[in-house]
């Protein structure tokens, strides 16, 4: 386990610093990939669709651009998992065949460095917040909300790197399904400002609650209740606990197939 | 597991699942459907035993089941059936440099490959430098390995693996890394680690290796394990396999092809070889290398009133390498009538392996050949020492001391 350990810490480490590698920007990437995809969004919805949060005193591009950016983070981060797990197995057999090596440790780094990068984005989120806004207490229920978030995504990543192994058309549909969960999440527009008929639908992806929740927390200072924070943990847990079972199920194949 | 196993295999077979796609695997873990594979059979039942501190090679021909079965003893791969027991922290050199990446530097590649490899941080610290220090590789440290020439990849690769300190270390293939000085050095070290009670377990299609460094060696042959014994025995018996595998491959040479022997004058029978002690297990000669006698004996007939023939003799390696030749020309023998010639080779020359031989008659000039006996009285050649090569030259050593 301790080897494990520094095995995650290794792959997490390199997994970063491969990412911005021979960049010019290098480690800057961080912050500027998610402000300048905010740019965008706040460009096309509220300079092009003219569309608004429905809170007066956000009326402002920035204000727009500050509750867009909350739900951006967690999409990017889940958008990420989905895009990076399917063929982080696939692309490593070697680690699989010539190596002896805990395989989940693949997986869980590259989540390590998502989530990294999620709490290098949220601490942007939070200090412009306290500049324009001021600090809210409810901001230390944050871990409540991010930890649960952070199972739900290991069990995601873990399942998607075993299936990756037998599935290669995984590969080719992801891309798709991450354009349609950014579109299906309340990302540009709150929740409360789809029809009622069919916010029922858009509330079975998790990811719509938390978005809601989220936002309200850190930018209107209202606490997350009691029942949500539970169920968000049950669900987390639920989830990590399915992609545990499914790569430790799937692990066994993988030399034979790869 | 008495305490000084370091590692037991009972019954190990292995058999790999062929799939079509890799989804149909994904399939079959359903409960319900039925097998979408065909099964090939890669180990069958291996059974043996490697006691703490010992040296064992596996030799084997490409496809036989080595590496297979070094996977399974490094838990890469898990046999289908049978035990496998480890004693100890084992480090696994089945593909030199299979963690690196080439985007990283030489530097970043050493820890994660440490890593990866069982040593815990403190450890590499203090390692870091000897290992640059053994590879050799300098200052390119901090360049990407993707600029690395394959030598320097593979001598970083090695320096790390070798620098684990296991108590057992499994290497595929991968001894004679580098230039010369660096596959000495690296010989060396796996002496080293030998000498502190290693045990080592390698497989390599070098026989030479195999008897220098292990006390025994396993033949596999097809999955099966075909033999377990002392290095030497294995690797005499393992190359005569070779050999005959050779001749197989030959197989029309082998027929004592007879070339050009229309009307010709003259007619040789009868050949074959004496002066061997033992026959090897293809019932070949098997002679002693500088203790038998090599003789070739052989029928002439001449027909009346001819010219003296040239009798030409090759000896050939059975890789096809021509060792040498005699001819009856340049010793000034004359042949008549009817006679039985022997050629003698006293206290034979030749080093460890296989041979054959192929016989010319040649006009009285030794320019026109009448007839030519292809691959005649394949035999092997055994010797007790280790120096490498096809003969053994006369030489002499002078020492001088320099003031």
């Amino acid at each position: 386990m301790r080897q494990a350990l520094g095995l995650l810490w290794q792959f997490a480490l390199r997994d970063l610093a491969g990412r911005y590698r021979g960049t010019l920007i290098g480690f800057g990437w961080v912050f500027v990939t998610p402000l300048l995809l905010l740019l965008v969004f706040t460009f096309v919805f509220n300079g092009v669709f003219n569309m608004k949060w429905p809170h007066s005193d956000w009326d402002s591009p920035l204000g727009f651009a500050l509750f867009t950016f909350c739900g951006l983070l967690l999409h990017q981060a889940l958008a990420d998992t989905m895009a990076r797990s399917p063929g982080l197995i696939l692309s490593q057999p070697n680690l699989v065949t010539k190596v002896i090596l805990p395989l989940w440790v693949l997986p869980a780094s590259i989540l390590g460095a998502i989530i990294f990068q999620l709490l290098v984005g949220l601490g942007v989120f939070l200090i412009v917040l306290a500049i324009v806004n001021g600090v809210h207490t409810s901001w230390i229920t944050l871990p409540l909300l991010l930890v649960p978030f952070s199972l739900g995504l290991l069990g995601v990543a873990l399942s998607l790197a075993a299936l990756g192994v037998y599935l290669r058309d995984i590969n080719q549909i992801i891309g798709l399904v991450i354009v349609l969960l950014m579109f299906l999440s309340p990302i540009f527009y709150p929740l409360s400002a789809v029809p009622e008929d069919m916010r029922f639908w858009l509330n079975l992806n998790p990811m719509a609650a938390l978005m809601e929740t989220l936002r309200t927390t850190l930018i209107l200072g209202e606490w997350p209740g009691a029942r949500f924070i539970l169920l968000a943990w049950l669900l987390g847990g639920l989830f990590a606990l399915t992609g545990i079972g499914v790569f430790r199920h799937l692990k066994r194949g993988f030399a034979d197939v790869l | 597991m008495s305490s000084n196993t370091a590692i037991r295999l009972t019954g190990v077979s292995k058999a790999f699942r062929l799939y079509a796609k890799p989804s149909d695997r994904l399939i079959e873990a359903l409960p319900w459907v039925k097998p979408r594979h065909t099964r090939f059979n890669a180990l069958s039942d291996i059974t043996f035993e490697v006691k703490q501190g010992e040296v064992v090679g596996i030799v084997g021909r490409n496809g036989a089941g080595k590496s297979t079965l070094l996977q399974i003893i490094c838990a890469t791969l898990a046999p289908t059936q049978g035990q496998v027991e480890v004693n100890g922290r084992i480090a696994a050199l089945l593909e030199l440099g299979a963690g690196f990446n080439p985007e990283f530097t030489g530097r970043e590649n050493v820890w994660m490959n440490a890593t990866i490899l069982g040593m815990r941080a403190s450890e590499i610290a203090r390692y870091f430098d000897q290992i640059v220090a053994f590879s050799e590789i300098g200052d390119a440290i901090d360049q990407p390995v993707k600029t690395y020439s394959s030598g320097m990849f593979v001598r970083l690769a090695f320096s790390v693996a070798v620098h684990v300190s296991p108590q057992i270390l499994v290497i595929d293939e991968a001894l004679s890394v580098g230039d010369g000085a660096f596959a000495k050095k690296s010989f060396d070290r796996i002496m080293q680690l030998k000498a502190q009670g290693c045990t080592i377990l390698f497989c390599s299609h070098s026989l030479y290796q195999i008897e220098a460094i292990c006390n025994r060696a396993i033949w596999i042959e097809k999955g099966e394990c075909k033999l377990i014994a002392d290095a030497k025995t294995v690797s005499t018996r393992y190359q005569s396999f070779l050999a005959s595998l050779d001749t197989d491959k030959n197989a029309p040479l082998q027929q004592k092809a007879v070339i050009n022997a229309a009307a010709a004058p003259y007619r040789i029978h009868d050949v074959q070889l004496a002066g061997h002690s033992k026959t090897n297990l293809e019932g070949q000669p098997l002679f002693a290398s500088e203790a038998d006698d090599w003789q070739l004996i052989l029928h002439l007939e001449c027909a009346p009133g001819v010219l003296s023939p040239t009798l030409g003799v090759i000896l050939y390696a059975a890789s096809g390498i021509e060792v040498t030749s005699f001819s009856s020309r340049e010793s000034q023998v004359q042949f008549h009538a009817n006679q039985r010639i022997t050629l003698t080779l006293a206290k034979l020359p030749l080093l460890k392996g296989s041979y054959y031989v192929e016989l010319f008659i040649l006009c009285d000039q030794g320019i026109h050949v009448y007839e030519h006996l292809r691959y005649l009285t394949p035999f092997e050649v055994s010797q007790t020492h280790l120096e490498l090569g096809l003969v053994r030259l006369p030489r002499s050593w002078a020492l001088e001391n320099l003031a």
